[in-house]
């Protein structure tokens, strides 16, 4: 389930029963247990496991080495015209030093090219 | 007052994007009236000299102002004093106004500042008592209605009813909606992503086709949060920094609709039952049409020579005279298209 050492004391404690349970069992059986380390416990098992019990882990990754994700399409198929326009624009809050300012290469490279802000 | 050096920055960024701003003249100034709103002919002078000043310093790089933001709403001013009704903005409005354009003619200064609520005529008709007619360029409001849709909660006959009634008062400028938006929190009043999708870019196509409107700020572009429960940490197109600013279908809508319709003129909007169809028309006479169907799904037969289709997110569909609409606006990109009646 956890790496090892990776559980604080309360949560070594509320597993104890279900890991005495799997230090029980055959070296293999341990053996083929991943390692999903740092990921917590999100949910503590009880004493007993039903058949039907289903057990969710939550990792988080860190995708920072990850500019943007993705961006919009170019323009679709038999489109050649301009990509702007002069009747739509978004609102911003670059004057509150909210915003990324990368964010404003993905504003226009999406189409915008008016934006409602404010200087504070 | 100077102007703070990250402001500089992102407006030196976005002069080298050859994006155009829209900024704001607000808010209180602590020096007058109490920190509160300005009302004594004092509050109100220092506030169009930092008007003229913010557009001295900003010369170059901004051209479009707003005059305050969501006055009588008290945006920003919780807790503050002061009168802010219709008619104390428009005292507020006048010299400012006044004081802009004599310094630099060549500003469009949006009066109003976002007017907002079931008092909107009544407060921009007070503003207007004060102000009178000319003192603006443009008149703002934000008439939010999410999560209803645009047709469902009639945006076009509300926004028709307001700028009818500020006209009836003398005032030859358009709307411009400088705030409206679908926000995708998941606790009430929220929409999932594709419904803020297809809300923005029937929104947009309903408001192009009214002659009374000159253009609308959709709110906003990034989450300003990460709270899934809060509305304000959800009104973007983007998602939030934390999550690498990834685009939500709705930033996706908005791109595909800008490069069909941008630089083309809007020549109406047809309804006919659930079918809305707005027509767009290209310089080299060719035309676009956004096509909808604001309640269940409709067989549509269009006359002219269909050349392409495309689905809200700008995927290319097979080429028919004969398209199935929903709720999802499709693009139809020909010659002399027209919705034929009665389908």
């Amino acid at each position: 389930m956890l790496g090892a050492g990776q559980s604080d004391a309360a949560e070594a404690k509320a597993i104890a029963p279900l890991a005495a349970t799997l230090a029980a069992g055959p070296a293999a059986q341990r053996a083929r247990l991943p390692d999903l380390s740092p990921a917590k416990w999100i949910w503590y098992p009880s004493g007993r496991t039903l058949q039907n019990t289903f057990i969710l882990f939550r990792r988080e990754l860190n995708l920072s080495g990850i500019k943007w994700i993705c961006w919009p399409p170019t323009s679709p198929a038999g489109s050649s015209w301009p990509a702007r326009s002069d009747f739509v624009g978004v609102c911003s809050h670059y004057g509150q030093n909210a915003y990324p300012l990368e964010t404003m290469e993905l504003m226009r490279t999406s189409g915008v090219d008016q934006f409602r802000d404010e200087v504070l | 007052m100077t102007v703070p050096p990250f402001c500089r920055n992102y407006l030196q960024r976005a002069a080298e994007l050859k994006l155009r701003p829209l900024l704001l003249f607000d808010y209180n100034n602590r020096f007058y009236d109490h920190g509160g709103f300005p009302n004594s002919p004092e509050a109100i002078a220092a506030f169009a000299r930092y008007s003229v000043e913010l557009v001295r310093q900003t010369r170059g790089q901004v051209s479009m102002f707003e005059v305050w933001n969501e006055w009588v709403g008290g945006c920003g001013m919780s807790g503050r004093p002061g009168a802010h009704d219709g008619e104390a903005y428009g005292r507020l409005l006048k010299p400012t106004y006044a004081a802009v354009k004599k310094a630099f003619p060549g500003v469009t200064v949006v009066g109003i500042g976002g007017e907002y609520g079931p008092k909107c005529a009544e407060n921009i008709l007070g503003a207007i008592r004060t102000a009178g007619p000319d003192a603006m360029d443009a008149w703002s409001i934000h008439p939010y209605r999410y999560p209803r849709s645009p047709e469902v909660s009639d945006l076009v006959g509300e926004v028709s009813g307001i700028a009818a009634k500020v006209a009836g008062a003398g005032a030859k400028t358009k709307a411009w909606i400088t705030e409206i938006g679908c926000p995708t929190h998941r606790t009430s009043g929220g929409s999932d992503g594709a419904a803020q999708a297809r809300h923005c870019v029937r929104t947009l196509a309903l408001l192009q086709s009214m002659r009374e409107v000159g253009k609308v700020f959709w709110y906003d572009f990034k989450d300003d949060g990460i709270s899934r429960d809060y509305n304000e940490h959800n009104f973007g197109l983007i998602h939030h920094q934390r999550f690498n600013c990834a685009p939500k279908p709705g930033m996706v809508a908005a791109s595909v609709f800008i490069r069909l319709t941008g630089g083309a003129e809007v020549k109406g909007m047809t309804q006919n039952g659930s079918i809305y169809a707005a027509d767009y028309r290209r310089p080299d006479q060719s035309n676009v049409v956004v096509a909808w169907s604001a309640k269940g799904t409709s067989k549509s037969a269009w006359t002219g020579e269909v050349v392409s289709v495309f689905d809200l997110m700008g995927n290319a569909l097979a080429v028919s005279r004969t398209i199935e609409l929903t709720e999802n606006p499709v693009y139809l990109a020909g010659r002399k298209l027209r919705l034929e009646e009665g389908r």
